[in-house]
């Protein structure tokens, strides 16, 4: 059997993965469960496409919860339009989703373009500015938005190809569906080769740029493609909440997905993924004993900056490393040395980075 | 090169699914088993700058709840109260709402969020169908818009347009007095621009001859009004209408004082009649006018003196929100105890409909769920003017029901609300 | 949003310019003593201090109670400003420290869990409601009317005074040892340290003046503003 490609195989990762949530929300079919796994789809999406700046193109963006809220507002502003459903019929929930995929992606570009030419900090509080202009037009336009109090009225989810997003199994499974498409999409960007030129352009950006490559474009590329992964989390949140608000796109959800992601791990795929999880986790822990949330997620940031020096999957995969290395080690000392086998894993580079 | 890569997707793969299986052991509530009681959940404010929102709600919902629990519950089931923090954001309220049913179980809810919070937990409500009593939220359009009704959730406190006619008509009085020239400094969101828009209407519709010459829009949490303050110096302005509430009020009223800005015209502060901002206000001026709030003279009955006392053993000041939590608590108790305990939202809502329950905080000793809109009428509604001491408000001015019911009908009207 | 109307009719009367000026100096004064404290960490440190919001509000709460307390605004502002540097020099040496050599997001992770706890902690301490501690009696006096404008003292009092700590600070670090020391510490640590100098102490005071700063600042501003858990993190607006 030939062996897969990389691109094969992320694929039937993918589809296990989904097949594992699915499996999950049957083995324990909880309400509660299958909801939090959701609220957590949408954040996590927020963290991970987030992940593709931060981690792979070494853009610190403050403000990716624009795109977020983008999505959700466009897929609800959609469906609530005079005539969209009656006119669209049982197609309108996936083309609101488009709308919002491909609205967020032009609103992603307009703004990469203005913003991928800055350094650093200006970068960072420039799309931090952009943010808090999208924030003030969505508070602005009440006709539209509903200002403050956000988009109420509930957002109508006719039902196609047999999926009721009304019926919270249908909704959980399409959620999970629609998290692992996004996931796999980011997945498939950074191991294509244009993700090698992202890690390029974030280790030695005028060395990447001295070898042809547009390494602004690049960038625009890279911002383009994580802001309309953004808006499918912001989908996620509004097909549950069944409505959207302007909260979506503070300030502090911006930064809790950074934190996300230094938590969980700034060097692996899914560390921003374990990020989420265990904000959520201390969160709901701490609930069960006091209300002091924060003080908890204080502590337990504390640790990991501190003690650990770097995210929890990173520790855990230099762990697993380290001990298979000194493994290594001791084998090869048993069959003498072998030259030109060691292989270092893409990820072993980027860790090293 | 390919396969190792693969195996270490499998294993960040592996991380994730063991970190998912460790949150379901860490978060035993799943497998907490449901017991007989009856469990109301409660989704409030209890941080930033509201915090003491939440805790009077929380105080004047268990002073039912305790005293029925004590009296061995509904048909021998205890009512297990489930308060929990929303932090004043809707997406949070929406959150923590669907987790007060799926999780622990509550069977009904008695919401006790903000405007901004309590449409969001409107529409969980409508889409899980439970049944729902919004205690605290005053936009008048969760109850009298048709587009929002739903015929099990109700409002069990004030109604933002039923203070607005009490304001206008309280306004006017003074307009007769020479007060022409109006200007409005209320917070920049929809609670404050409703609030305020409604006031104007009806200060218009019975002082037609008054004039609106200026506005300023501090924004919410706002630390600093100067800005706001020297505009309504430059307004110069003979009456001021402001519905800011709460810390905002406060701090707003600390900064004008040192303008002497409430020398110079006369100020009608809806919000400034509840005990905390009375007693916060250090230096409070006298003669400011305000809506009524709670307030433990108003209405002057020994029920309502009981009351207050009893709240107060808390160790929390009586609050607007205190009375009206109560109050929908009450009205959870009464349906409850209609339906012996059946938590079916049909039969509560039937229950609950029209009903009219003893209450302390009644004009007449009584408040009624009107049916139709599914909203509170009877309440204590007037306006006064402040002392600054002790009983703090003083010429009290209720506002009589019919008026009010009258104006409503024909605001309704306008609004094509009917 | 701009009113150009009014801007002119403003800009054509005495009365509205004089005060609208010392409107701004206020609100500046107050913005330049917390971001002089920030700056100044910045300059020596090179670190970002995004947790200079928490000094500004342990500030306030200190003040809030020892003029509960003791009654005295003045005693109450140099406790703000004192346990904004002890807290300041305790953050540095256990914490901000350990991170100098760490990127941009490993510091701002450390400040946001510190602001994380002090927003519980202050919760705990002082409840979650707001507080108001009040305009001090001396200053309940009617507004100055100059040129038709309108001044409060107790704003006189307030620009006054930063300016002061302002002037006192660049004096501080122009002229003394201390000052002399941290400027060459920043431009060459290990060199200044074989001097026989203990540049972690230098850097550590260095830290609460800049937290001190930030408390002052928050305990000038009490009487007129509400205080509240929950406004650590430097705002970005």
């Amino acid at each position: 059997m030939k062996p897969l490609t990389t691109v094969q195989c992320d694929c039937l990762i993918a589809f296990v993965f989904f097949l594992a949530l699915l499996a999950l929300g049957v083995i324990f079919p909880s309400l509660w469960l299958m909801d939090t796994l959701t609220a957590l789809f949408a954040s996590g999406l927020l963290a991970m496409s987030l992940h593709l700046l931060v981690g792979y193109t070494g853009l610190v963006s403050f403000g990716h919860a624009a795109y977020f809220a983008a999505g959700g507002y466009v897929f609800g502003m959609v469906l609530q339009a005079n005539g969209f459903v009656e006119a669209a019929g049982a197609w309108s929930v996936p083309l609101a989703i488009l709308a919002a995929f491909a609205a967020t992606g032009l609103f992603a570009l307009i703004v990469g373009l203005i913003c991928a030419r800055l350094s650093e900090v200006y970068f960072a509080f420039l799309t931090l500015a952009f943010q808090m202009l999208f924030v003030s037009l969505i508070q602005g336009l009440v006709e539209f938005t509903g200002g403050d109090q956000g988009l109420v009225g509930g957002i109508p989810r006719p039902v196609f190809l047999g999926i009721d997003l009304t019926e919270s199994w249908d909704r959980y499974a399409f959620c999970a569906f629609l998290f692992t498409a996004g996931v796999l999409a980011i997945r498939l960007v950074t191991q294509s080769s244009f993700g090698y030129t992202l890690r390029m352009v974030r280790d030695n950006e005028r060395r990447t740029a001295f070898l042809g490559v547009n390494t602004y474009r690049v960038k625009v590329v890279s911002f383009t493609i994580a802001g309309s992964v953004a808006s499918l989390g912001g989908v996620i949140l509004a097909i549950f909440t069944s409505a959207a608000y302007p909260e979506w796109a503070s300030w502090s959800n911006s930064g809790e997905a950074i934190f996300m992601i230094m938590l969980g791990g700034l060097n692996s795929f899914l560390g921003p993924l374990a990020g989420a999880l265990a904000m959520r986790a201390i969160n709901d822990v701490t609930l069960l004993y006091t209300t002091h949330t924060d003080l908890a997620k204080g502590v337990v940031i504390l640790f990991v900056v501190l003690i650990l020096k770097r995210g929890i999957l990173d520790y855990a995969i230099d762990l697993v490393r380290n001990r298979r290395a000194q493994a290594d080690n001791e084998r090869a000392k048993a069959l003498h040395r072998r030259d030109g086998e060691r292989v270092d894993t893409r990820e072993d580079a980027d860790a090293a980075a | 090169m390919t396969h190792k890569n693969h195996t270490l997707t499998r294993r960040n793969f592996v991380a994730a699914a063991g970190a998912v299986g460790f949150m379901s052991l860490a978060c035993p509530s799943i497998l907490r088993a449901q017991g007989a009681t009856i469990k109301v959940g409660m989704p409030t404010i209890l941080s930033g700058r509201v915090a003491i929102l939440g805790e009077t709600a929380s105080v004047g919902a268990r002073m039912i709840i305790d005293a029925v629990n004590a009296e061995g519950g509904i048909d021998g089931r205890q009512i297990e109260l489930v308060i929990r923090d929303t932090k004043g954001k809707p997406d949070e309220a929406a959150r923590i709402t669907r987790e007060l049913i799926n999780n622990d179980k509550c069977e009904l809810i008695l919401d006790a969020e903000a405007s901004g919070g309590s449409f969001a937990v409107h529409e969980v409500m409508r889409d899980t169908g439970l049944y729902c009593i919004h205690s605290i939220s005053e936009a008048s359009a969760l109850t009298a818009d048709p587009a929002n009704h739903v015929h099990w959730i109700f409002r069990s406190g004030r109604q933002g347009i039923h203070d607005a006619i009490a304001g206008g008509l309280y306004a006017s009085g003074l307009a007769k007095n020479g007060v022409k020239r109006w200007a409005v400094c209320s917070p920049d969101y929809s609670y404050g621009r409703d609030t305020t828009a409604e006031f104007r209407e009806f200060l218009s519709v019975f002082a037609p001859d008054v004039q609106f010459v200026g506005e300023t829009w501090p924004k919410a949490f706002q630390p600093d009004y100067t800005e706001n303050i020297t505009n309504l110096l430059n307004i110069a302005p003979e009456g001021l209408y402001t519905c800011l509430w709460g810390g905002d009020l406060v701090a707003f009223f600390d900064q004008a004082s040192l303008y002497g800005l409430f020398d110079q015209f006369q100020t009608v502060a809806v919000n400034m009649g509840d005990a905390p901002v009375l007693e916060a206000i250090k230096n409070l001026p006298a003669g400011i006018h305000s809506g009524n709030r709670y307030h433990k003279d108003v209405p002057d009955t020994q029920a309502n003196e009981i009351w207050n006392t009893a709240f107060r053993k808390s160790g929390k000041l009586p609050t607007n929100w205190g009375w009206q939590a109560y109050t929908g608590a009450h009205f959870v108790v009464e349906a409850l105890k209609a339906t012996k305990g059946d938590t079916n939202r049909d039969k509560l809502a039937d229950a609950t409909r029209g009903r009219k329950i003893v209450s302390p905080h009644g004009v007449d000793g009584t408040v009624t769920m009107r049916e139709g809109d599914n909203t509170l009428i009877g309440y204590a509604v007037g306006y006064g003017k402040t002392l600054s001491t002790d009983p703090h408000l003083t010429d009290f001015q209720p506002t009589p029901w019919d008026v009010i019911l009258q104006h409503e009908a024909e605001w309704k009207e306008r609004k094509k609300y009917l | 949003m701009l009113n150009f109307d009014a801007l002119s009719t403003c800009l054509g009367a005495t009365s509205c310019l004089v005060t609208q000026v010392t409107t701004g100096l206020i609100i500046g004064m107050l913005l330049f003593l917390v971001a002089s404290g920030v700056t100044l960490i910045f300059g020596v440190l090179k670190v970002v201090n995004f947790a200079h919001g928490a000094f500004y509000m342990i500030g306030a709460y200190t003040a809030y109670t020892t003029y509960a307390v003791v009654g005295n605004y003045y005693l109450a502002v140099v406790a703000g400003a004192l346990s904004a540097a002890v807290i300041g020099v305790l953050f540095e040496s256990l914490m901000i420290r350990r991170v100098y050599k760490e990127n941009l997001l490993m510091q701002l992770l450390v400040c946001y869990a510190f602001v994380l706890i002090c927003d519980d902690l202050v919760k705990m301490i002082w409840g979650a409601e707001y507080l108001a501690m009040g305009i001090p009696a001396e200053f309940r006096v009617p507004p100055i009317r100059f040129a038709g404008g309108v001044v409060p003292p107790f704003y006189i009092f307030l620009v006054a005074t930063s300016l002061l700590v302002a002037v006192l600070c660049l004096l501080l670090i122009t002229y003394s040892r201390f000052g002399k020391i941290v400027r060459a510490a920043a431009a060459n640590a290990t060199m200044v340290s074989v001097l026989g100098i203990r540049v972690p102490l230098y850097f550590a005071g260095l830290f609460g003046l800049g937290c001190a700063l930030a408390g002052m600042a928050g305990a000038l501003a009490a009487p007129r503003a509400v205080a509240d858990a929950g406004h650590g993190l430097v705002d970005p607006d």
